[in-house]
């Protein structure tokens, strides 16, 4: 049995990574070598041009600088209000709590298609349309909903005495949410804000509503107006994508073992 | 640490000058009301993604706003009649259901079959999770180039894959195929959705107490019985919760499906929230588009209750 095991979990993993290395592979490949059929399996040589055309010629770094600025600033806020809330939701029972518990499940009910149009008249409105601000606003927004989810559970593991002895010495809430709280959810917190930056610069389509084709635009809208028409030009893209991806891949791997944690918490309480 | 920690707190707090007293006052109130006041934000945030576009969409719906021009008039439920009248409409809810059930069914299928390979591996187990796991990591965008890069026609490995296999004796162009482009971005979503399932599930094995195991080992029961009668009955919860959870996020997933084919060929993948999006922002009309959204939204509404029951049958079956 565990040789089947084996074979099964062997199968399953060239699945799983067979499109990253395709990716990488390709991305690293010659002009000649790529555009090749059958397809060239291991390069001979192992060449940069793609990456190097992609970063003098397109304007990738600027992408790349939008989403940074774009996904931190909007996993700062929104961790900030999620931590926020998820402490008033674990500590103090109050009416409508239950009620704002099933809000919060009720925002993933919607599709992003119903909510796209309305955020986006509001944020023109506001003068937002095409700046970073109406895109870190739309992205605090959805966001929200699922690190306060997470938190919850993460501050309910907190034991309530090491609140109440801070109390009795003559800490203020705002003392003992700072300085005791937050401390001691720090693992939790560092999890949904890595959780919250991986889906703000994963987002495509608020981006591509929000931004349009301005300056301004993320990674996923800027790659996505690489291909305009019907030549798609493979190497640079494969070399976009590669580049796109390190980032999250990075941090995800780093906290997917917390990760899964964190969301089995949420799922079974629910 | 955590005394040392307190300590620090209450140091600060005394060492602070005593304000004015309105001020001092007014910060009290604040502190005492902190749990209360820490929830503006977040509920503003709710508002603002659930209460002002489910009102948008149902106002909107009932009028002929547009893209093209400023202001709207009411036109009553022309937008719901042109919308359910419109067969593209239902081919796409056809779609959506196709699209939402397989990706889902599959994702937990091989979710489940990757959970209980790993839970039975000693050495490597790390090394092969961490390989399962990093479908998940992929931006929509770098997903859809990096499969659209191997179906292509001209260069594709896919061709050279299958033809090696012996499906097919030339290269097609599998996503400008109508009977297979469904197929593989329901595969595509699969790749990329098992391995939350496996994860989940996984965290759901590790739950169940070994003893049960061992009484059934000694009871002579094989592989298969543990299986049915030990693992998927104590999994049962945690899977439909992931199935409910997983639901919601296909049937509404837009990206997926927008960024490999765009709907095409034709209208072969497109799911309602790509039409709902093409009627809105491609031919302008915000108020079908609305219509649209809130239609769907009952779809789902439908499709969770089914599960429900389904689920409430069952539990209930399990107790008897």
């Amino acid at each position: 049995m565990p040789i089947l095991s084996y074979v099964v979990a062997g199968c399953l993993s060239i699945f799983a990574l067979f499109p990253l290395a395709w990716m990488t592979l390709s991305s690293l490949k010659t002009y000649n070598e790529i555009y090749h059929f059958p397809p060239i399996y291991w390069p001979t040589s192992f060449s940069l041009s793609f990456y190097e055309k992609v970063l003098t010629t397109t304007p990738f770094l600027s992408f790349l600088w939008n989403s940074f600025v774009v996904s931190g600033l909007s996993t700062i806020v929104s961790v900030a209000f999620a931590a926020m809330a998820a402490w008033s939701l674990a500590r103090t029972r109050f009416r409508g709590r239950k009620l704002l518990m099933r809000g919060i499940l009720l925002a993933y009910l919607f599709p992003q298609i119903l909510i796209v149009i309305p955020l986006f008249k509001m944020i023109s409105g506001l003068g937002l349309a095409n700046t970073y601000s109406g895109l870190v606003l739309a992205y605090v927004t959805f966001t929200f909903p699922f690190s306060t989810w997470m938190l919850t559970a993460y501050f309910e593991k907190i034991p309530y005495e090491i609140e109440e002895a801070g109390r009795v010495d003559g800490a203020s809430n705002w003392t003992v949410f700072f300085r005791l709280v937050l401390p001691l959810a720090a693992p939790g917190i560092v999890t949904v804000a890595i959780f919250a930056f991986i889906n703000a610069w994963n987002e495509f389509l608020y981006g591509l509503i929000i931004l349009g084709g301005g300056a301004k635009r993320t990674l996923p809208v800027g790659l996505y107006s690489f291909v305009g028409g019907e030549f798609a030009q493979w190497g640079e893209m494969m070399a976009a994508t590669s580049m796109t991806m390190l980032p999250t891949l990075i941090l995800f791997l780093f906290v997917q073992g917390r990760l899964a944690g964190g969301l089995t918490a949420g799922a079974v309480r629910g | 640490m955590q005394i040392t920690a307190l300590k620090n707190a209450t140091d600060k707090g005394e060492r602070a000058a005593p304000p004015l007293p309105a001020t001092r006052q007014l910060l009290s109130w604040l502190d005492a009301h902190l749990p209360q006041l820490f929830l503006v934000p977040g509920v503003a945030c709710l508002l603002l993604v659930i209460a002002y576009p489910v009102v948008y969409n149902l106002i909107v719906s009932f009028t002929d706003a547009s893209l093209m021009y400023p202001g709207w008039a009411f036109v009553g439920a022309e937008n719901y009649q042109i919308a359910l009248g419109d067969p593209t409409f239902w081919t796409a809810a056809l779609h959506t259901m196709v699209w939402t059930v397989c990706s889902v069914g599959g994702q937990l299928l091989v979710g489940l079959i990757a959970a209980l390979a790993l839970e039975r591996i000693t050495r490597g187990r790390a090394v092969l999770r961490l390989a399962l796991i990093v479908p998940w990591a992929f931006p929509a965008i770098v997903m859809a180039f990096g499969w659209r890069f191997m179906l292509d026609p001209l260069y594709g490995v896919a061709n050279h894959i299958m033809m090696m296999v012996g499906v097919i004796d030339a290269p097609i162009a599998p996503l400008s195929e109508r009977a297979l482009s469904m197929p593989i971005m329901i595969l595509m979503n699969i790749w990329f959705g098992f391995p939350f399932m496996m994860v989940a599930i996984i965290a759901g094995l590790a739950a169940i107490p070994r003893e049960q195991y061992e009484a059934a080992k000694i009871d002579g029961a094989n592989w298969w019985q543990e299986f049915a009668y030990i693992t998927l009955p104590a999994l049962w919860r945690i899977i439909s919760v992931l199935v409910i959870l997983r639901t919601i996020w296909v049937f509404n997933n837009f990206e997926f499906i927008f960024l490999t084919t765009g709907g095409g060929p034709v209208d072969a993948t497109t799911t309602l929230p790509i039409y709902a999006f093409q009627v809105g922002w491609q031919r302008y009309d915000l108020g079908r588009m609305a219509a649209i959204a809130i239609v769907m939204i009952v779809l789902l509404s439908l499709l969770l209750t089914l599960y429900l029951r389904l689920l409430r049958r069952r539990d209930q079956e399990s107790e008897i």
